[in-house]
């Protein structure tokens, strides 16, 4: 049965585009059909990650809601397009979907202005699934709890949930985690993210997972060298010994054991 | 507008697009919630398998078949299942509520504006680098 994961946090900037990109270029090298969408219409960035700009990426999430054309033209091949960085370039010939939504501030202006077709995303998300016959399809999702992010947590069989061990974190994560347990989630899994080296991270993980009563999958570690990358790259590929590379394969078999 | 139209014109909005939004699944009982849950993933999905899942939970939780029925006729009469063919082939689909727009998005008055400066940055970065690329360089296409 072909998995969705979502990944989301409550606030902003705590590593979701990232992480998505990481989890599903490792998942993709264990040989597995992955694909990934960026439901975060009003901020899209994962393209980025991925090498892609607003004139490399073809048609879009946007376009798609709007019926101007069907899903799997939406869908950008990535182990076809590596370009030659040095994390990316491992992905040549991986079964490797991005579906990403556009960046053109016309189209973003559009999407918010008129709203868009719920149902027309859910079948949108389900359809990717089947043409490309995926075993996995991750999902980015824009922070905070609105209409788009509630429908991926609906639909998902694993939730992973990224905080920051920091005060303002913790609240939202809460009410977050309150939500994905009233909506049934299977697995929902906590990742901390941005952790300052000198913690304790056996400790840090243990106290969070009494806080909130959910499992961690992995406490990664607040990098300048995550920094440097800059998005730019996939950083587990291009630097796998580095411990935030380390945790994020921890994650990555998590994902894997459940199916 | 006063603040009672605005309620009022909220009201009727929330009538007139019909469709079930996430906040109204998350006060469904749990399980219609785990059934809307599964019509989702399977976008439509037959009244055969409805009940074949219903059998698949501890006993504690199952519902009857009647109570179902019952259940699902509602969530058709409130608009936020859709109910397709009859008989042995009788399905539902869950209907979504449509994401509204917003006039008010900032996006409106500089979403154009936007993308008028990133191409003219993208211009002028090519121009840049075609002159000091030299020749060997053929110039980019334009959309
Ligand atoms: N462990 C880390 N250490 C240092 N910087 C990090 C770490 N993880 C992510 N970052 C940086 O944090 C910034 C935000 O990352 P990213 O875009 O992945 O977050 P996001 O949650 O998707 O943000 P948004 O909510 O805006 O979509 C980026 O500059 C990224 O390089
Ligand atoms: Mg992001």
């Amino acid at each position: 049965m072909s998995k969705i994961v979502s990944i989301h946090s409550f606030r902003g900037g705590t590593g979701k585009s990232n992480t998505t990109a990481n989890l599903a270029a490792q998942v993709a090298l264990a040989g597995k059909r992955v694909g990934i969408v960026d439901t975060d219409i009003q901020s899209p960035g994962i393209h980025v990650l991925f090498g892609l700009d607003g004139v490399s990426m073809g048609h879009t999430l946007n376009e798609y809601l709007r019926g101007e054309v069907p899903i799997e033209e939406v869908a950008f091949n990535i182990g076809d397009h590596t370009g030659d960085v040095s994390g990316r370039v491992k992905l040549a010939g991986q079964a490797l979907y991005l579906f990403p939504s556009s960046i053109k501030g016309s189209e973003i202006s559009r999407v918010l202005k008129d709203g868009y077709d719920a149902n027309k995303l859910n079948e949108g998300l389900q359809d990717m699934i089947k043409t490309l016959n995926l075993d996995y399809l991750f999902i980015d999702t824009h922070p905070g709890l609105n209409e788009e992010t509630l429908l991926s947590i609906s639909i998902s069989d694993i939730l992973i949930l990224i905080m920051r061990p920091d005060n303002q974190d913790f609240q939202g994560t809460a009410v977050t985690v309150d939500i994905a347990k009233l909506l049934l989630v299977d697995h929902l899994h906590l990742l901390v993210n941005k952790a300052l080296s000198r913690y304790d991270f056996g400790h840090l993980k243990a106290e969070i997972e009494g806080v909130f009563d959910t499992p961690v999958a992995a406490v990664l570690p607040l990098t300048e060298d995550m920094v440097e990358n800059a998005s730019g790259d996939i950083f587990s590929l291009a630097f796998p010994d580095h411990p935030w590379s380390k945790g994020i394969r921890q994650v990555v078999d998590t994902i894997l054991k459940i199916g | 507008m006063s603040l009672f139209d605005k309620l009022q014109s909220e009201l009727d909005d929330r009538n007139e697009e019909g469709g079930i939004s996430t906040v109204d699944l998350l006060e469904l009982p749990e399980s219609l919630r785990r059934i809307m849950r599964h019509m989702l993933r399977a976008v439509t999905m037959p009244r055969k398998d409805v009940l074949t899942l219903v059998a698949s939970w501890p006993e504690k939780d199952r519902i009857s078949e009647e109570e179902l029925d019952k259940a699902l006729k509602s969530l058709v009469h409130q608009g936020w299942l859709i109910e397709m063919g009859e008989g042995d082939l009788l399905g539902y689909r869950v209907n979504l509520r449509r994401k509204k727009g917003s006039q008010l998005s900032i996006f409106n008055t500089i979403g154009e504006k936007i993308d008028e400066r990133m191409e003219a940055a993208r211009k002028a970065a090519e121009e840049k680098a075609a002159q000091e690329g030299g020749e060997g360089t053929p110039p980019p296409e334009d959309e």
